[in-house]
């Protein structure tokens, strides 16, 4: 007994997952296979490098469409040589938009002014300028450095006094850091036809030195072949070179209005394998079949082909003489996690009783007395003729087929138990009248489960008749509303 | 056994990605099924599911009968989710069992599909370790308790005792939400 008891919960327990197959996360695939095949790139892996590529030649597009725009706010040298070797000031000037471009400006006698551009994105930046004026005669025993200290601590430029400048110099350029020319002087020296070199020096009040090499080759011709910009401060290392070259594409970089292009990319579509001819399990939507009886019905549709009505005697919405059953084949397929689409076919016998009155060829004068309520003693009679009315009672079965849908909403489930609320509408056909019938309905309910292939419903319906709607006056439509208590059973079929 | 399926297994054999991948779909729900029945949640039936598809894959070389290769992935699933519970099983005895009630109330699948058996997943879910191991060698996937007792390391008569309290467990919580499983 034991056993068999074992083995019913063994096969009901086999039968429940024998075709139990959810589906996994999109992401598993993925993951297992870049563990059995970890050489073979993945999607992502496969347009990585294509993706990282156009992320390279848009970020070049983009600075090299903003270079463009750093070259007109390139470092500013204007130079202007007086014909004695005298005072000469650079002033690290900003720009109005706070670009912080640097401008290097010579004051002069004669007020000439040259202005040079350095290109900070050049690993030389050499600048070019003109000589308006006479070359600058250097004593070839004083060192760049210390003429330009020497030129620097002898200025006239400002108010500040010279240790003051000095001062200040080195706490904005602490450090000295020189730019390169692109060609070593010495080799240059040790050219066929370079016969002279020089170097000239321009000091700055913020210790801003710029040179410039210079060389006179065998037929007389001066040539300049670079000019170096340094800050010449005892333990400078920054450079306005070396800020327009290093720092400018940071402050660029961190500008807010620095956007990077969105590429969009499009997914290609991959079909999917058909390896095997497997056919994909849906997922799983039981179809229920019910039977069910509505034993109680009230509405009343009667049709009198008799046009001297006079009236009908209004009955009972629950009369004994007028009463019926309709039954029900219903299906039930689910269409959501908590909707069903229901459909029927229904057949309804119900017995139809209904009274009323028609008028007949015959007349009749009635004499009534009457009294007058507000004097006693007025008193009189009057004469009255009317139509003698004939009562006709009319009883007959009534036979209508049907189709229904609704659809069933379960607002609660606990346990055995679901509730739910339904609405649909419902034609029924009347075959000795030629009558359609069409009905709203509207039920609700519960459901009781009994096992996993069979429950039971319990569902108090009502309906309305919508030919109440219209005006025939052949039809007697008394009670179109409906009520009904409906009571299947349902199995499972699919 | 179909000769198409035999081809796959010997394409993935040899490493074929396309192969690997027509056979990850062949059996990644039936697989998937098994490890929801053997682990306590869904995010540890997803681990043991990807670590069971890797196990495969990497010894597939090593099934020489390959017509038996439906029931050597199941049984290489059933040991994952077996390795699985001995690695986790001092966390997992700390999870209570009156979770049933929760779990089975929490349903709101449709009661015409998925709620029967979602709900009977969730009892079998909640049971305590071992009796959930038990019910699903025995009675769902049909080992014998000598292979029972191999695969858990226990005796034979551990394992039968844990199923006859597991079975009465799993009918009285059946029971509550409508199912009697008796005669």
């Amino acid at each position: 007994m034991e056993n068999h008891k074992e083995d019913i919960l063994k096969k009901f327990l086999q039968d429940t997952f024998s075709d139990y197959e959810p589906e996994p996360k999109d992401t598993s695939w993925s993951t297992i296979f870049s563990a059995i095949q970890p050489n073979q790139p993945t999607f992502w892996g496969k347009i990585k490098p294509y993706v990282a590529s156009i992320l390279v030649v848009l970020m070049g597009i983009w600075l090299c469409y903003n270079s463009s725009n750093v070259e007109a706010n390139n470092l500013e040298i204007a130079f202007n040589f007086s014909e004695q070797a005298g005072i000469i000031a650079i002033d690290n000037v900003p720009k109005s938009d706070n670009s912080q471009t640097e401008k290097i400006q010579q004051h002069s006698d004669n007020g000439q002014t040259e202005k040079v551009n350095l290109n900070p994105w050049s690993k030389s930046s050499i600048i070019k300028f003109r000589q308006h004026n006479e070359e600058e005669k250097v004593d070839e025993n004083v060192q760049p450095e210390t003429l330009a200290t020497h030129k620097l601590l002898n200025g006239r430029v400002g108010t500040l006094a010279t240790d003051e400048k000095k001062e200040l110099a080195m706490t904005e350029y602490p450090k000295e850091i020189i730019v390169k020319n692109a060609t070593p002087k010495e080799e240059l020296e040790s050219h066929p036809t370079v016969e002279k070199w020089s170097d000239k020096v321009v000091v700055s009040t913020d210790n801003l030195t710029a040179s410039t090499s210079e060389r006179v080759d065998k037929s007389g011709r001066l040539g300049t072949l670079a000019t170096d910009v340094k800050t010449i401060a005892t333990g400078m290392e920054n450079s306005i070179i070396e800020q327009v070259r290093y720092i400018r594409p940071m402050e660029s970089l961190r500008n807010k209005d620095f956007t990077l292009t969105k590429i969009a990319l499009n997914s290609p579509m991959i079909t999917p394998l058909t390896t095997l001819n497997r056919e994909a399990k849906p997922v799983r939507q039981h179809t229920y079949l019910s039977m069910s009886i509505t034993p109680i019905q009230t509405y009343r549709i009667l049709t009198i082909n008799n046009n001297n009505v006079q009236n009908v005697q209004t009955s009972k919405l629950f009369d004994s003489e007028r009463n019926g059953w309709q039954f029900d084949l219903e299906m039930t397929k689910p269409i959501g996690k908590l909707w069903n689409f229901r459909t029927n076919l229904s057949y309804l016998r119900m017995r139809q009783w209904s009274e009323y009155q028609v008028s007949t060829d015959e007349l009749v004068l009635r004499n009534t007395n009457y009294r007058n309520s507000n004097s006693n003693s007025s008193q009189g009679a009057s004469n009255a003729l009317e139509v003698v009315g004939q009562t006709v009672t009319e009883s007959k079965n009534l036979h209508m087929v049907g189709l229904k849908m609704d659809v069933q909403k379960f607002f609660k489930i606990t346990g055995r138990n679901r509730y739910f609320i339904s609405t649909g509408t419902q034609l029924m056909y009347e075959n000795t009248q030629k009558q359609s019938n069409i009905f709203l309905n509207v039920s609700g309910g519960f459901q009781y489960i009994v096992s996993p292939t069979t429950f039971i419903t319990i569902e108090p319906i009502a309906s309305y008749s919508l030919n109440n709607f219209n005006d025939s006056r052949s039809v007697l439509q008394a009670n179109g509303y409906n009520l009904g208590l409906k009571m299947g059973v349902s199995f499972k079929v699919k | 056994m179909l000769e198409k399926e035999i081809q796959l297994v010997l394409a993935c054999k040899r490493n074929d990605p396309k192969a690997q991948t027509a056979f990850y779909n062949l059996y990644k729900g039936r697989l998937l099924g098994i490890c929801r029945r053997y682990a306590r949640t869904e995010a540890e039936s997803e681990d043991i599911f990807q670590e069971a598809f890797i196990k495969i894959f990497k010894n597939l070389h090593t099934l020489e009968k390959i017509e038996s290769v439906n029931s050597w992935v199941k049984s290489s699933v059933i040991r994952t989710a077996i390795d699985h519970y001995r690695q986790a099983v001092h966390e997992r005895e700390q999870v209570g069992y009156e979770n049933i009630i929760e779990t089975s109330d929490s349903q709101d699948d449709n009661v015409f599909s998925n709620l029967c058996r979602d709900q009977i997943l969730g009892i079998i879910n909640t049971l305590p370790n071992g009796y959930r191991m038990i019910i699903n060698l025995y009675l769902i996937d049909g080992f014998a308790h000598a292979d029972i007792a191999e695969m858990l390391h226990i005796s034979e008569g551990t394992s039968k005792s844990q199923l006859s309290r597991g079975r009465e467990l799993l009918k009285k919580e059946l029971l509550k939400i409508g199912y009697e499983v008796t005669n």
